[in-house]
């Protein structure tokens, strides 16, 4: 929202010295955000009034062209103009040689191709009048060639504020608002405009009538007819206003209603009642099939959810509080007119707007929510201006029919706030008093009243859930906070420009924002447990340092892929689809974080750094496997979302076999035990390169091995070979164990005993070891795979695996005996178990 | 031993002993002294020792010849031969001790390395930028006393939105752009926007009081630039409690500004709007590049916005069955990402998820 300082200026009496940046900076504090502080107007001194004489082609030139403009005095001027939108007897800003506009640029003779300019031609922006429109900035009104731009239109140097309006103050989407709010903070009087008109003929319904059919959709229409109207153009101040806040002036009658619409915040619309069959309105709901051409030439289709606005023979003149219809539109010829000006209900404009993707001025105000006590005033205001710019353009004057048509079925008044000083003291930490609450309340509209024992009733049946409550629950808060005042409660009727404020807390902060914010006091509390991660939370940190030590960065990748990266691994299966995604490769959610980290190196990759370590922990989802139907309470059975950790390793000498190191470090640094590596395929890894870590009790901890070399090719990689590893972080964490007791290390000598075996290729050296470990029993301090041999000597299809195994007993030394019995028992375990056979 | 060793000693056996007569005497000193100054190894010392002062040498015989002097004789030739042992053990004790240092350099000066030639390997990984920073404010406020909370990414209109007093076409929902899946009801599931949606989640689940911080990915309809990520971290802090007032969520702010930025760095709220909070306020502080000065990246005002707070909206805890007359609280949320930019001063959010190891190592 763009507010000028002059128009705040109008219903509040700011000081002349008042500092801009400090009414930016009560602006800021009432939370009505300053984005910008712009100063307008100043700097135009050197710019005057030209008259365009004539409009001539520049040989050679097809952008610019040669205009002959009188700056007064007779003397004409020759100006190269790259502007088009004007014509020969339109008057436009002339900054000549010698000039220096806002924005710094000064002016100079020039010369294009050939042709001298003797000044520059101004745009609105160039000027600093106006803002997102190209082309001159066409002067209106009666003007006189020569004349200094200030004087001729009336311009005073000027600041214009602009604040980004939180969706519940839609007061503050109006000057009026903004001034309210301000002149309270300043601690000055406000007032709004106090429209003057004079009124004559035949009364309003006389012309026109409103009617109200859909009292669900629109609670009150009001109309104001004006005839003999002379559409023209708007009274300078009116346009320059306009401009001022990014609106573009139409005509007279259409300004008028964006002026009244940004000074009280209520939108209004025009009809031409000639073009209106049946001469009037009618506010009821859209029927089947429907179809509205609104003002943007657009074909809308509308339903009996949507508003519209007919004429009284049913034809769609708009749809109501969003967009008016193009067959009555306000044009030149139009000389009578009727002002709707209407309440409707703001979640029904809300979804017609959104379900028409149609986001105007009017919606969003109707859709925050208007005062439907504005109404009357708006009209008038309306007319008070048409005049005004009648009376300027030096045109008839038209006539203000007497009488306001009035439908209103629905009259709805604030319910009254039942509100404790208790309450407000001990939700803001301060000590206020009954009185000084009433003095942050009534200056911004709110009404205080001592609470009664009827209204108490009154306001329990009005109010949701708080109002009911007895007065003596103030004194059940805790006596630290019970604040100074005993009893006080007091009952708060919010205006009704302010539908946001309907509960104690709505005025609690109110009392805040006109106490501020700033000045209350801080307190420091702390939380009365020990803080303390929990041990998932503890293990993830563990197991990214771990990461990190082996070498690998961390990466922070999308949630989101598209299908063709998991084609890509060949993750088969259902996507989880986004609706609206905001790119195709972001279409769906990700089943993998391969895509992710390959993506990454990818990166690195092409700016030379191809061989490195990454991982990621991050959430991928899948569809569950037994989609749970809808549940009793209505609760969604939603996407299967689990933590994964992803190891990838791309090093020149990495490959499964340092995956699988990675996986026992991981193992050995969680303490995690008896997980198994199962030699199978898995999608997107290495045929035979690759396997599932299954625990103990069957569940899926992951995945490693290597990349299956023709995704690294698909991916354009370099690389030979490329490690990977998943693991599964709530499983991972579920049977990782640092808590279990600590065994002592034994004082006794121990022995090692080396035993090769041949083994048939297709056992995995896993089995040998297994069996093994349970042959030694718990004299076994550890067993480990120490060599593999292929080769002369050996059956083909089989291997050599040499292990060593270190016996050792806590309580004593082990004797020769005791250690032959446990080598034999080992070699007859294996031997006896698996086609394998101890090696001479 | 040796036979060679064996042999040499047979030979002086044969030297015949001289009398004591002080020259004899200074003679063998002298022949002893020579010996030992002129081995150069600690193996030479050894056979040298052997040699002078052993069982057989001339050292040796003289002192068996005590035995068959006069008594007197004896006594005075005895400290004689005593005092020059004591010598000798002396000289031998240092000679060993120049042998076995002179061995010592030796042997180490084969050893040399030069620690600059080591070659270069991969180094450590490193992590994330943004995980580092949501650690350390995990740390902030863990000693605090509060818990850290997570919760999924994906939710439900209702988590996400009604729960937190957004009602359906709500002109607030304006204020998230949102994205749904699809899965089940159209616009029923959704990706959260922000995270709290776990305020609802704890406040269901947990006995009161809570003091908890809430960190996660959090996703919107947002084109990314310089300055914002579709997919970024929030951190929600969410403190429900007895008598909990503004003034202790602005007391809190403070804490947690100075306990993270250091001492310089204050706080401030502004009025606001969120559906689940009122009063609501916008906390900024002091910028961290000027310290309140005011300088370019805080265009001068000396302050930076970092975030949204306010107290709990008592619908929310209605929604959740919670009574906002015995309980009250706050929650107040930042983005994990635009503050770890501000921390290090890094101008584009985008080199977060670049994964760039140029610039993750850094970290």
């Amino acid at each position: 929202m763009r507010i000028p300082l002059s128009w705040l200026r109008e219903m509040t009496p700011v000081p002349e010295g008042a500092d801009p940046a400090d009414i930016a900076s009560d602006l800021s504090d009432l939370g009505l955000v300053v984005e910008a502080t712009e100063r307008v107007g100043e700097g135009l001194d050197d710019v005057i009034v030209a008259r365009v004489e004539a409009i001539e082609a520049i040989p050679g030139a097809d952008k610019i062209r040669r205009v002959i403009v009188d700056a007064g005095g007779g003397e004409l001027r020759s100006i190269v103009c790259g502007a088009w939108n004007f014509a020969e007897g339109d008057f436009v800003p002339l900054a000549p040689i010698g000039a220096t506009l806002p924005n710094g640029m000064e002016i100079g003779r020039r010369k294009m191709k050939g042709v001298v300019s003797e000044g520059m031609l101004c745009s609105g922006r160039e000027l600093g009048l106006s803002h997102d429109f190209d082309g001159l900035l066409v002067l209106s009104g009666t003007l006189v060639e020569g004349a200094p731009i200030t004087e001729a239109l009336g311009i005073v140097p000027d600041v214009v504020y602009v604040l980004e309006i939180a969706p519940n103050r839609p007061d503050c989407l109006s000057v009026a608002g903004v001034a309210r709010d301000l002149a309270a903070k300043m601690k000055l009087p406000f007032r709004l405009p106090v429209p003057v008109v004079e009124y004559g003929g035949p009364p309003a319904s006389a012309f026109a009538s409103v009617v109200v059919d859909a009292p669900e959709l629109c609670t009150r229409l009001t109309g104001r007819v004006l005839t003999g109207v002379t559409v023209g153009s708007s009274e300078p101040l009116i346009a320059r206003r306009l401009a001022l806040c990014a609106m573009r002036p139409l005509n007279s009658v259409v300004d008028a209603s964006n002026y009244v619409m940004l000074e009280l915040g209520q939108p209004t619309h025009p009809y031409d009642v000639d073009l209106l069959d049946g001469h009037g309105i009618v506010a009821r709901s859209g029927r089947a099939g429907e179809e509205v051409v609104t003002l943007d030439g657009v074909a809308r289709r509308v339903g009996p959810t949507d508003c519209v606005i007919g004429d009284a023979m049913g034809h769609a003149a708009g749809v109501g509080g969003i967009m008016g219809g193009q067959f009555c539109e306000i044009s030149e010829g139009t000389s009578e007119v009727l002002l709707e000006a209407a309440h409707f209900e703001p979640l029904a404009i809300a979804r017609t707007a959104r379900r028409l993707g149609l986001r105007t001025e009017a919606s969003v105000r109707f859709e925050r929510g208007c005062d439907p006590e504005i109404l009357e005033l708006a009209g008038v205001r309306f007319c008070e201006l048409v005049v005004a710019s009648a009376r300027a353009a030096g045109v008839p004057e038209p006539v203000v029919a007497p009488g306001l048509l009035d439908a209103r079925p629905v009259v709805r008044q604030p319910a009254p706030i039942r509100v404790r000083s208790a309450r407000v003291n001990a939700l803001l930490g301060l000590e206020l008093t009954d009185d000084e609450i009433k003095g942050y309340l009534e200056p911004i509209g709110f009404a205080v009243r001592p609470a009664t024992p009827e209204s108490e009733s009154e306001s329990g049946n009005e109010v949701e859930g708080e109002g009911g409550e007895p007065p003596e629950r103030g004194e059940e808060l805790p006596a630290d906070v019970a604040g100074a005042v005993e009893d006080g409660v007091v009952e708060v009727i919010p205006p009704t420009f302010r539908p946001d404020a309907t509960r104690e807390e709505d005025i609690v902060e109110e009392v805040a924002r006109h106490y501020g914010y700033r000045r209350i006091p801080s307190r420091h509390r702390r939380a009365p447990g020990v803080g303390a991660l929990t041990y998932h939370q503890h293990q993830r940190r563990a197991l990214r340092r771990l990461l990190a030590a082996l070498g690998a960065h961390e990466a922070w990748s999308s949630s989101f892929a598209s299908p063709s990266d998991h084609e890509r691994i060949r993750l088969e299966g259902d996507e989880i689809r986004v609706s609206n995604p905001l790119a195709p490769e972001e279409s769906v959610l990700r089943r993998s974080l391969m895509p992710g980290l390959l993506r990454s190196l990818g990166h690195n990759s092409s700016r030379r750094n191809p061989y490195l370590r990454m991982f990621e922990i991050g959430h991928i989802f899948e569809v569950p496997v037994e989609p749970e139907a809808t549940a009793n309470d209505g609760s969604i059975t939603l996407p299967a979302e689990h933590e994964s950790v992803g190891l990838l390793l791309a090093r020149e000498d990495d490959s499964a076999i340092t995956a699988v190191r990675g996986w026992r470090h991981i193992a050995d640094a969680l303490g995690v035990t008896g997980v198994d590596i199962v030699d199978s395929q898995v999608d997107g890894l290495h045929p035979t390169r690759s396997g599932r870590l299954v625990s103990q009790d069957g569940a899926l901890v992951g995945r490693l091995g290597e990349v299956d070399p023709e995704v690294v090719a698909a991916s354009g990689l370099p690389h030979a070979r490329i490690g990977w590893l998943d693991v599964d972080c709530d499983q991972l964490v579920a049977i990782s164990d640092t808590r279990s007791p600590i065994r002592e290390a034994s004082r006794f000598p121990s022995s090692d005993i080396d035993l090769a075996f041949a083994v048939d290729e297709a056992i995995p050296a896993a089995a040998v070891e297994c069996a093994l470990v349970k042959a030694a029993g718990n004299l076994a301090e550890w067993v480990r795979l120490f060599d593999v041999y292929r080769g002369p000597g050996l059956d083909s299809g089989t291997r050599s695996l040499a292990f060593r195994l270190r016996l050792n007993a806590s309580d004593r030394t082990l004797n020769e005996a005791e250690i032959a019995a446990a080598r034999s028992a080992c070699v007859k375990a294996v031997e006896a178990e698996l086609p394998a056979r101890l090696r001479a | 031993m040796t036979e060679a060793v064996e042999a040499g000693r047979a030979e002086r056996i044969s030297t015949p002993s001289g009398p004591f007569t002080p020259e004899a005497l200074g003679e063998i000193e002298r022949e002893v002294v020579a010996a030992f100054e002129s081995a150069k190894t600690t193996a030479e010392l050894d056979v040298a020792e052997t040699a002078q002062l052993g069982r057989k040498s001339r050292l040796a015989g003289l002192h068996q010849q005590l035995g068959s002097l006069s008594p007197a004789q004896r006594r005075e030739n005895g400290r004689a031969l005593n005092e020059m042992r004591g010598r000798f053990d002396a000289l031998l004790a240092r000679r060993r001790k120049e042998c076995a240092g002179a061995e010592r350099a030796e042997r180490l000066a084969g050893d040399r390395l030069d620690l600059t030639e080591v070659l270069s390997e991969p180094g450590l990984g490193h992590l994330h930028l943004v995980t580092r920073t949501q650690e350390a404010l995990e740390d902030v406020f863990l000693g605090m006393g509060y818990e850290v909370a997570e919760g999924d990414e994906v939710e439900t209109d209702w988590y996400n939105f009604e729960a937190l007093n957004i009602p359906p076409d709500h002109p607030a929902r304006g204020m998230w752009d949102t994205l749904y899946l699809d899965w089940g009801e159209p616009q029923s599931v959704l990706l959260r926007t922000h995270t709290s949606p776990m305020q609802i989640r704890l406040l269901e689940t947990r006995e009161l009081p809570i003091y908890a911080v809430i960190p996660g990915l959090c996703h919107r309809r947002d084109t990314p630039d310089a300055s914002h990520l579709s997919s970024f971290h929030q951190l929600e802090a969410l403190v429900v409690d007895r008598g909990i007032s503004f003034g202790d969520l602005a007391g809190t702010i403070d804490t947690f500004t100075q306990a993270f930025f250091g001492p310089k760095i204050r706080s401030r709220l502004r009025p606001s709007f969120f559906p689940f909070t009122e009063p609501s306020a916008e906390f900024d502080i002091t910028c961290t590049i000027c310290e309140g000065s005011g300088c370019r990246t805080c265009s001068g005002t000396g302050f930076l916005e970092l975030g949204g707070c306010g107290m709990v909206h008592p619908a929310v805890f209605e929604h959740v069955g919670v009574d906002p007359e015995e309980w009250t609280g706050f929650a107040f949320g930042f983005g994990i990402d635009r503050l770890a930019l501000m921390r290090y001063g890094i101008h584009d959010l985008r080199s977060f998820i670049e994964n760039d190891v140029r610039f993750i190592a850094q970290t």
